[in-house]
């Protein structure tokens, strides 16, 4: 395949990782930002949205279609409540103090990933997409009798594969709207930003910390859902996720969920397109260095604003 | 007795406790003390930075694999004998920690465990990409033959264990005695209130990237240890849970003590080694640590009843 | 009536109130005065129930506030104007008036109400209700707290330092808005540090230092003898 329709595809590709790590990233986004805590477990929380999908459409049978409508609505809800009854249980009595939460974390990341071991196996399992069709994607060339279209070989795509972008957009422009037009999107926001203050105008910052986990963590668990068709559900997939949403929230700038989208849209864009036409490794390697550099001079990400 | 000499002194004991535990123990755990001892450098190292001088890095395993690769790159390439691969392992961990701390200490709090994190994950898939010398994931083994120093055989597992002792009493004599000094009393000052420690007329970014080089060459002497004892080196080492365990051994043990490091080290390996490789129960000891016992295990010891501990 | 009674209050270990008395009658203007680190912020945050006591007792008429979680306090009318203003920085100005309608959960014609009637206040925030709350000049942020704090319609208004680092003609709107609080039958708490504003405002002066009380005086003490502010401030 030529250059150009290599590009596209890879393109593609860089959206479909950037869509889901951007769904992965506002999750920590939230938490991190809002209760300024290190959630190494949020890795989990992803994987075990791609662990209930697989189960309830296992379950349910028949048309994949039925099960992945059910997995999208319950399993967010499941894994956000298991997360907020963490957030209640254990980090709210270690008083979110940073040390405290990072061991309590990682042990809540070995009870979650065992559990999974456990309870699913040590196989990767697939499921079934909804629906999948072949979509041959048109390319432009300057032939003879000027700009011509045509269909290379190769150059497909899969309906599935473009939903999953649509449906992060939707999803995300939905959690806009809550966060900037809701009661409860406003609580967050105030809590975030001057916890104290809050509490001085009667938010019950314990019980919006309790949400925002949930929140967090049933996204994270939802972009799994959507990813699952394609990637295949295993118990160690929470490990890339979890790096990649904290460097995409770190980048992004603490605080800021469109810091974190944009950063999403970048890391997650150019890791696709790299790894298409470069070593993975080396690309990878690039993209490290480059987030580290980014934050030794300016700390604050690209959108942060500084500590607060 | 002095503050001083009673520290000695419960270092001194510590150590001949571990020399009788080889004759006293049975060989399997006379063995896995040897690993838990190269370990417990490593956690050593890290608590120098993180426990003493409250930096909390999240990529300590560049250092260790920078220890490790520095000695068995120098050995299984280049052909070099333990002597100078020691010498290698130590010298490439001082560089890469100067190189690490140069750039990573411009910034703090998170940003610094992102960034440290980030410079271990390319370094983890730098052994990857430079996979025809490394090996990578596989790794290579250094044969027997190589690992004697001074004459003597090193894979041998009494010879082992008392090299492995040696080196955990140097560290832990040399910690003991640094954190007496003003070096190591303006660290903790660091910790408990950088800008006051500024005001007072300290170098802080001096004596942060000494901290940051001393605990990296320390780990990276663990690194080349483990290759050198127990002859392998792989990539995993640097890998991000290499990173974790030496957070985890610290706070377990107690972060800020000596013998934190050691204990914390000994308790994770039978936690794992008793729940028959169950991280189920080894995560709820720790959040049952987090929610009970957050000094970890000698800090609520020196806490609520030897207060003079190290 | 506020009436704060033998509270004393730490961070931590480090006690920073001994069993201070004072009480804050309706329709009144409390000054307290003291020194910087005599305890006057921390004094606003144990009454917010911001930090708890370790002693004594806060009640409000015949509730005891003190033994409440601290995100009930608007629901018994208290309200703060902290120090330093702390509004939401990403919070238009509208919202931040939001934020405090919903501490009190004012709904329909009453919310609407209220916030008319804080706007009426604040005319100048009017003109600026999109704007965030980061961007708004000094004196605008304290009109923006201050209408955050009215608008949950309280009885007892607490006031930190609010004329702090602002023009005077600013500083002379926010006294004439306090003045009208203390006419509509509020207790205003005023934690000031300039002779002027004291003189002009209080009704009352409660000076303590190192969290402990020193002296009360009442107005007519006062005008009498005004030095004895600048005696007990050190100043």
């Amino acid at each position: 395949m030529e250059f150009g329709p290599h590009l596209m595809l890879a393109t593609l590709e860089g959206a479909i990782t950037a869509a889901i790590l951007a769904l992965t990233a506002v999750g920590l986004s939230l938490t991190f930002g809002v209760m300024r805590v290190v959630n190494v477990a949020h890795g989990e929380f992803f994987m075990l949205g791609a662990v209930a999908a697989w189960f309830i459409s296992t379950a349910i049978g028949g048309h994949p279609a039925l099960g992945f409508i059910a997995a999208v609505v319950f399993a967010p809800l499941i894994i956000g409540l298991l997360a907020a009854s963490a957030d209640w249980l254990v980090l709210k009595r270690l008083e979110y103090d940073p040390e405290r939460t990072i061991v309590a974390t990682i042990g809540l990341l070995y009870i979650i990933q065992q559990g999974a071991l456990i309870g699913f196996g040590p196989n990767a399992q697939p499921v079934e997409a909804p629906f999948s069709h072949r979509i041959a994607l048109p390319w432009f060339e300057w032939g003879e009798s000027g700009f011509e279209m045509y269909y290379p070989w190769g150059l497909s795509t899969n309906s599935y594969k473009l939903f999953i972008i649509f449906a992060a957009c939707a999803i995300l422009m939905g959690l806009w709207v809550i966060m900037t037009r809701t009661k409860i999107g406003l609580v967050m926001r105030a809590t975030q930003q001057d916890r104290d203050m809050a509490t001085a105008f009667g938010i019950p910052v314990e019980r919006v910390y309790a949400l925002t986990f949930g929140l967090g963590a049933a996204l994270a668990a939802l972009g799994a859902v959507l990813i699952v068709p394609v990637q295949q559900a295993y118990y160690l997939m929470g490990h890339d996720p979890l790096l990649l949403s904290f460097i995409v929230v770190i980048i992004g700038g603490l605080g800021s969920l469109r810091g974190t989208v944009l950063a999403a849209l970048l890391i997650g864009m150019s890791d696709g397109i790299i790894s298409v036409f470069f070593s993975p490794t080396l690309a990878k390697i690039i993209a490290t260095l480059l987030v580290a550099m980014v934050l030794v001079f300016r700390p604050q990400g690209l959108f942060g604003k500084g500590t607060h | 007795m002095s503050e001083i000499s009673r520290i000695h002194l419960l270092h001194a004991a510590m150590v001949a406790a571990l020399v009788i535990c080889w004759f006293v123990l049975p060989v399997y755990h006379a063995g896995n003390l040897a690993r838990i001892m190269v370990f417990a450098i490593y956690a050593m190292g890290y608590n120098l930075l993180f426990g003493y001088t409250g930096l909390l890095s999240l990529g300590h395993a560049l250092f260790f694999g920078a220890g490790m690769y520095g000695l068995g790159l120098a050995m299984h390439l280049g052909g070099v004998s333990a002597g100078p691969g020691i010498l290698a392992g130590l010298i490439a961990a001082l560089v890469v920690s100067g190189i690490v701390g140069f750039l990573a200490l411009r910034t703090t709090g998170v940003a610094f465990m992102i960034v440290t994190l980030m410079f271990a994950q390319a370094g983890y898939l730098a052994v990857l990409l430079f996979g025809t010398y490394t090996r990578g994931d596989e790794g290579f083994v250094l044969p027997q033959a190589t690992r004697a120093l001074l004459g003597v055989d090193l894979s041998d597992a009494q010879n082992r264990y008392f090299a492995a002792l040696l080196l955990f009493s140097a560290v832990l004599f040399f910690i003991g005695w640094l954190v007496r000094t003003p070096f190591g009393r303006c660290l903790v000052a660091i910790r408990e209130n950088e800008e006051r420690a500024r005001m007072l007329g300290y170098d802080i970014t001096r004596h942060k990237l000494m901290a940051v080089i001393m605990s990296g060459t320390i780990s990276g002497l663990s690194g080349a240890a483990y290759c050198l004892l127990f002859g392998s080196a792989q990539a995993a080492f640097v890998a991000v849970p290499y990173s974790i365990f030496p957070l985890l051994y610290v706070l377990l043990g107690g972060m800020g003590t000596t013998l934190g490091p050691f204990v914390g080290t000994l308790f994770m390996f039978y936690l794992i080694d008793w729940s028959g490789g169950n991280m189920m129960v080894a995560g709820f000891v720790l959040v049952a640590l987090a929610l009970f016992a957050p000094a970890g295990i000698l800090g609520e010891v020196r806490r609520r009843l030897i207060t003079w501990l190290p | 009536m506020l009436d704060i009674q033998g509270v004393s209050a730490s961070y931590g270990k480090v006690q920073v109130l001994y069993d201070l008395n004072i009480t804050a009658a309706a329709g009144e203007i409390t000054c307290v005065l003291g020194r910087n680190g005599a305890g006057k912020s921390t004094l606003m945050r144990v009454i917010m129930g911001l930090l708890p006591t370790t002693s004594g007792a806060i009640n409000l008429n015949d509730t005891c506030v003190s033994i409440l979680p601290p995100h009930d306090t608007p629901k018994h009318r208290i309200a703060l104007v902290p120090q330093g203003r702390r509004l939401f920085p990403e919070l238009t100005v509208g919202e931040n008036i939001e934020v405090g309608l919903m501490a009190r959960s004012f709904k329909g014609k009453k919310r609407l109400e209220m916030r008319e009637k804080v706007l009426e206040l604040f005319p100048r925030l009017r003109e600026r209700l999109k704007q965030q709350a980061g961007t708004l000049s000094g004196g605008e942020q304290q009109m923006l707290a201050t209408a955050r704090a009215l608008a949950i319609d309280p009885a007892v208004l607490l006031l930190d330092e609010p004329g702090e680092g602002l023009q005077p003609s600013v500083v002379e709107q926010i006294q004439d808005v306090i003045r009208t609080m203390r006419a509509q039958g509020l207790a205003v708490v005023l934690v000031e540090q300039r002779v002027d504003a004291i003189l002009s405002l209080a009704d009352k002066a409660v000076f303590i230092e190192n969290g402990r009380n020193l002296e009360t005086l009442t107005q007519a003490e006062l005008a009498a003898d005004p030095g004895v502010i600048r005696r007990n401030l050190g100043v």
